[in-house]
Order: C-alpha cells, then structure tokens, then sequence
C-alpha cells in the first residue's frame, strides 16, 4: 500500500497540470498585494481573504484537474491490472490511491502556505499599523480546515471514481455535491426560520432531512471568515471538526473499498 | 523570411486596430452603462450561499463596488441622491452578512453617512451592529461617542460611550480624558481638532480623508481667529466687532480660508462661527 501510495504522489507532484495551478495561485497572491492597497483599516483582513482564497481555490482545481482522473485513468490504460496482479487487495489499492493524492496535496498546501506567507509578511512591513487583527496561527487554522475540506471532498472523488469510469460525470458528480455541502448549512437555518417554514412543501423538508446527514457540512471546515479576524477557536471544537471530517472521509473510502470489491473490472 | 515579415506586420497593424477599438468600445460601454445604471445588490441570503468557500473574499469585492461608486460620484462632483445613498446601504448589509466582523464595511459606511448624507442616526444604528458583532473593538463605540458630540450635539451620550471605548484594554490610554473632557469643552475648537485629528491619522480612503481634511483646516483657522480675538480683547478690552478690524490692526496677517465657502463672523462672547456652519453646500440642500 505504501509504494502504490508513494508512485500516486510520484505522479502528481510531476503532473504539468499541478505547476499550472502554483502559477495560478501566485497570480492571485500577488493580486492580494495590489488589491489590499484599495482598503482603508482592515488591510490585514483583505490580505488574508486573497491568500488563504488562492489556497482553497487551488486546492478545488487540482481536486477537479488530477484527483478526478485517478482511477479513470488506471481504468482506461489498463494499468489497474498490473497493480492488482500484485499482491495488494483491492481496499489497499483504494486507500493506497488516496493516501497518494492527500500527500500530493499536503505537499501543494505546504508550497502554496509558504509562498502566501511570504505576501503577508511584505504586506505586514508595508502596512503595519493595519494589521492589527492578523493572527499567523488563525491563519494556519484556515489552511489546516481547508485542508480537512480537501480530504473529504478527495474521499467523495474517490468514490464515484469507482462507480462511474468516466472522469467528467465524477467531476459533475463532485461538483454537485461540494455545492450542496458548502449550501446545505445556509438552507437548513433559512429553514429553521419563520418565514422559511412556508417556503418549502413538506416532502422537500423531508428530502432536506435525509440529504443533510447524507451530503458532507463543508461550512463545517469553513473557519476562514473568523480566521481573518485572527480568532480562534479552542482545542475541543478543533477535535471535534477535525474528528467529523475523518470519520466521514472514512466512511466514505470504506463504500468506495466495498464497492470496488464487487466490481467487474473487466 | 518574407512570409514571415508579412505576418510581422500584420501583427502589429492588428495591435494599433485593437488598441484604438479597445479605447473607443470601453467609453462606449461606461457611456451606455451610465445610462442604465440599475444599482442592484444581490440578496445578502444569496449572495451567502453562493459565495460557497469564498465568502470573505466576495465581501471584500462588494465593498469595492460600494467605494468605487460612492468615489467615482464624489470625484465627478455629482450630488448623490437618496436613492443612491439607500443602494450604498443594501452594499453594505449584503457585505454585513457574508463578514459581520469586517471593520472596513461599518467604517466606510458610517464615514459616508455622516460627513457625506447627514444619515446620522443609519449610521449609529450600523455601528450598533457593529458593536455586537465586535465587543471588543473601542473604535466603533469612539465613533459612535464622536457622531453624539460632534454631529448632534449630545454631549452626554458623546461622553458615555467614549468612557465605554475607553475601558477597553487596546483603547489608547487618551479616550479616558477625552471622554472626561467631553462636557466641560463643549463646543471647543481646540477639542474637536482633536478628535478628528486621530480619526485622520489612521485614514486611508481619499474620500474620508479629504472630508476630514477640510474640516480640520476650518476648525483649526477658526481657532486662530479665536486665539487673536482673545489677544484683541486681553490688549484693548474689548472685543473686535469684524475681521476687517482684525486686520487692519494686524492681529491677523490675512483672512483665513474657510474651506466651505461661508463667511466668518464675531459673536460678542469671543467665539468665532462661520455662515456656512461648516457645511458643504451640497448637503444643506
């Protein structure tokens, strides 16, 4: 499992796709720069929004660009069979895969963390006296979340990597419900609400219900809002959102594993 | 090579064609949008859910909506109508919901508000909001105590919540004898300058500043024609009855601007006003 997960990270941190996307993020750190300049106080916010966003955002592109194509690829050059004349089980194959491609995207955090960090630090010389509510631990606190988001969502590719072979149905797939997870929190207090009672007809309230223990919280890793005000939050809401995204990204994997078990690879 | 040098050319005849088509298409385009401006603002419950991971970063684009218009307005000197200044307010509460904790958005607003409507009971009640999304920050209740004092004259209010922003432990420690200043200066240039003077010393937005600037430059000549009046009085035992006098006798050396146009006038009891109240003359319309 180890070496199936070593070639995986072999693979991505080679692919042209992921150095595109570095190119892209530093765009929009250097946006950070010039943007900030357009504010009057909270300088320190508008720099953390532009940096931790070219994290996130490019943590989504290579989620939508490499994870998408990981096992639609083996499928399609026929490489799945030779992985799996081996001795390696098929659950290795899938957990080995995604352990590949979380240490791609660690090693994509840490690279983009430490490029934005730098930003920061030459927007914090130049406006110091705006900044007063940066806190570098609140922003590690977002990148750390955003990470946990990327783990999740990496789970659910993972999983209709192995129900459907074509890569762009998986992505429309994932795209769905990361929407769905990033909204289902907004939808559930707009129902909770007055005047949401009577907006929706009780069958959707039922679907709702069903749907929200079925589709991930995302907003449950969405700390950056806070973050950017420097706040933190303390160590056993950190265990417990830590905790809720491993559990369901495990879940998860575990379909996927069950599934690709019964599967006819043929 | 010749085909080449043909396809050179062509290149850059292209490029001078599409620099002029760019010039001319963006002021058309600004020209046709002028016309039909709508000034909608999505619904902040939208605008929040759609903002999926990217909700700070979507605030800090709609608050540059609401700096760009509000700037472009002030730079082309039109007078902004209700209307206009109820759009700036739908800005600002959509940016609200998507970051309650952004200090730029009450600090814009209230800055707008204020020295620019005249709105100054929308702008306590944003700062209001501010404060209970942000405990601990003393400025929103110092512009708060600033708007009482300052704008509507309520010095006692103006002092109570100085003395609140003042027990803050990051408040600097000149809040607290602002704020016991507050009732025995009432009305004192020498204060107001002040008060103003930190507010500007922090201020980027031009707009802001500039509104700052140009109150602070009367406040400060309307003391030093307090200041000569006193010396008038203290020297010949009365006090002056125009600033032609003033002059005359050298006391000043020129009339001092009076950034909003108005003219100065002595009261008998040595205070110095001006006939324009120090209001800009778009606002007292």
């Amino acid at each position: 499992m180890m070496a199936l997960m070593r070639v995986t990270f072999l693979e991505g941190v080679r692919s042209r796709i992921l150095y595109g996307i570095f190119l892209f993020a530093l765009f929009v750190v250097f946006l950070s720069i010039v943007f900030a300049n357009f504010f009057m106080q909270d300088l320190g916010k508008v720099a953390f929004d532009f940096n931790i966003s070219a994290i996130t955002l490019a943590g989504l592109l290579i989620s939508a660009s490499l994870s998408v194509n990981l096992i639609a690829k083996d499928l399609d050059k026929k490489t799945i069979y030779f992985v799996l004349s081996r001795p390696i089980s098929r659950m290795q194959y899938i957990f080995g895969k995604y352990l590949g491609l979380l240490a791609v995207f660690l090693f994509a955090y840490l690279v983009l963390t430490l490029v934005s960090g730098l930003a920061l630090v030459l927007l914090k010389n130049l406006h110091a006296n705006y900044f007063d509510s940066f806190s570098w631990l609140a922003y590690l606190q977002a990148v750390y979340f955003d990470f946990i988001k990327i783990m999740v969502l990496n789970a659910i590719i993972v999983l209709f990597g192995v129900i459907t072979t074509s890569s762009f149905v998986n992505l429309l797939f994932t795209v769905s419900i990361y929407i769905m997870g990033q909204s289902i929190s907004d939808v559930i207090n707009f129902l909770s609400l007055e005047r949401g009672q009577d907006a929706v007809t009780p069958a959707i309230k039922g679907v709702i219900a069903g749907v929200k223990y079925l589709v991930p919280n995302f907003e449950a890793f969405d700390f950056k809002v806070i973050s950017a005000h420097g706040q933190l939050i303390g160590w056993g809401d950190f265990f417990l959102f830590t905790g809720y995204g491993v559990v369901y990204a495990l879940l998860v994997l575990c379909l996927a594993a069950l599934i690709f078990q019964r599967r006819e690879l043929l | 090579m010749k085909r080449v040098l043909l396809l050179l050319v062509g290149i850059a005849a292209l490029a001078v064609f599409h620099a002029v088509l760019y010039g001319q298409t963006f002021e058309r385009k600004s020209g046709l949008d002028e016309q039909v401006r709508v000034n909608y603002v999505l619904p902040a419950s939208f605008t929040r859910a759609a903002a999926l991971d990217f909700k700070g970063v979507i605030a800090d684009f709609q608050l540059l909506q609401g700096i760009f218009f509000i700037g472009d307005k002030i730079e082309s000197q039109n007078r902004i109508t209700e209307a206009e200044w109820n759009y700036l307010v739908r800005i600002i509460t959509a940016v609200t919901r998507l970051d309650p904790y952004f200090f730029d958005t009450y600090h814009f607003a209230t800055g707008m508000l204020t020295w620019g409507a005249g709105r100054y009971q929308d702008a306590i009640n944003i700062l209001e909001t501010a404060r209970q999304y942000n405990p601990d920050d003393y400025r929103f209740p110092y512009h708060i105590g600033f708007i009482y004092f300052y704008f509507l004259h309520d010095n006692q209010k103006g002092a109570q919540y100085l003395e609140l922003a003042s027990r803050n432990p990051d408040a600097p420690p000149i809040l607290a004898s602002l704020s016991s200043r507050l009732a025995y200066y009432k009305g004192n240039y020498q204060f107001s300058i002040e008060l103003i003077q930190r507010m500007l010393d922090r201020e980027r937005s031009p707009e802001i500043r500039s509104y700052y600037q140009k109150r602070l430059t009367a406040l400060e000549n309307a003391l030093l024609l307090e200041k000569a009046v006193k010396q008038y009085k203290e020297d010949l035992q009365q006090f002056p009855e125009s600033i032609d006098v003033m002059l005359k006798q050298n006391y000043i050396d020129k009339i001092p601007l009076e950034p909003y146009g108005g003219d100065w006038i002595f009261l008998k009891n040595g205070r110095v006003y001006s006939t324009s109240k120090f209001a800009n003359a778009s606002q007292e319309k």
